[in-house]
């Protein structure tokens, strides 16, 4: 009677002793599956800024809009705005193909803020059905030699680009 | 009885491995991607704003049009030249609306960083410094710093993002300096 009692203890033991490993068990797993999906967000947020990023660099360096000073080196992020106007047409409607491979689904947008208030939508194509979008932002200079009868104006604005994800 | 010590080890062991692999997690989360990243990507965004702002042009004139003069004088080009100038012999540069080329200068750019990192949500701090003879350092002008919602200045007062811009004036030297923080 008195072993049997025993072994009913040592058997209450060994599964309170199981029971707790299965919690630990439990927990590790509940924090891993919270952990992966924390980083498989982060991954998700990190992939599109970075695909932002790429996007912003192209548009800066396109030769269509850039600053350029003849054979001297372009002025760095500055637009102008005379290949702007002019580049808009050209970019959605007649080399719709070929925009379209270097910026796909995205929207980039010229905002000048000064001296005057304007807005430029330099490519725009929205992805069908698509919910989320990341917009980034970039400060930019505009050179506009259509206002002024010497060199030109340098107006501050900025580049968004909105990634359709 | 050697049975039982056995089992104690084994359950040691148990323990001390999920105790590892605990240490392993939290690790990974302490030490993982570092801010690197984050402070070049906004350095980067203060540099870039920082050069369009010194080079935008404004509407500011030269009263006696000379050919020494601008048409059309930029932040970074002119009229930073001519706000430290202007302690001493008055703005040459007459700007609409403004005494001298220093209120003008702090009200622009106030308001050019305002539309930009203030409607992002970003915090700012702007800082033009004066540096005369010697090691002596004065404020050209107020610091521009981004204001919340109950209209508190806010700025950056610790981890920000930092770029300058020196520009030489027959004043003396002035560091233009932007800070950016999220």
């Amino acid at each position: 009677m008195k072993q049997n009692r025993k072994a009913q203890i040592r058997m209450a033991e060994t599964i309170a002793v199981i029971f707790i490993f299965f919690v630990i068990i439990l927990f590790g797993i509940v924090f891993y599956y919270k952990y992966s999906e924390i980083t498989a967000k982060q991954e998700r947020e990190e992939l599109v800024e970075a695909k932002a990023t790429q996007i912003i660099l192209k548009t800066l360096f396109l030769p269509e809009v850039i600053c350029s000073r003849g054979e001297a080196e372009p002025l760095l992020t500055c637009f102008d705005l005379m290949k702007v106007r002019a580049a808009k047409n050209v970019m959605e409607d007649k080399f719709g193909e070929y925009y379209f491979n270097l910026f796909p689904y995205v929207t980039i947008t010229l905002t000048e803020v000064y001296p005057t208030e304007k807005e430029w939508v330099l490519y725009d194509k929205p992805k069908p059905e698509s919910k989320n979008k990341d917009v980034s932002h970039f400060i930019v200079t505009l050179k506009d030699e259509m206002r002024s009868s010497k060199e030109g104006i340098f107006s501050f604005g900025y580049l968004t680009v909105e990634v359709y994800s | 009885m050697k049975c039982k010590g056995q089992m104690e080890m084994i359950g040691l062991v148990v323990i001390v491995i999920l105790v590892t692999l605990g240490m392993l997690f939290i690790s990974q989360f302490a030490f993982g991607e570092g801010p690197t990243k984050k402070i070049a990507k906004g350095e980067e965004r203060a540099a870039t704003a920082m050069m369009a702002l010194m080079k935008t042009s404004t509407d500011c004139q030269a009263p006696n049009y000379e050919e020494d003069y601008d048409p059309m004088p930029t932040i970074g080009g002119n009229l930073i030249d001519d706000c430290a100038l202007s302690t001493e012999f008055g703005s040459t540069y007459q700007c609409d609306g403004f005494d001298n080329s220093c209120d003008f200068l702090r009200e622009t750019i106030s308001e050019l960083l305002k539309e930009t990192f203030g409607m992002w949500k970003n915090h700012y701090e702007f800082h033009a410094y004066l540096m005369g003879s010697g090691d002596k350092e004065g404020e050209l002008f107020a610091v521009i710093k981004d204001v919340n919602e109950r209209g508190e200045e806010v700025g950056c007062p610790r981890e920000r993002y930092s770029t300058e811009q020196p520009i030489s004036t027959d004043k003396g030297l002035v560091r233009n300096v932007l800070y950016l923080c999220d």
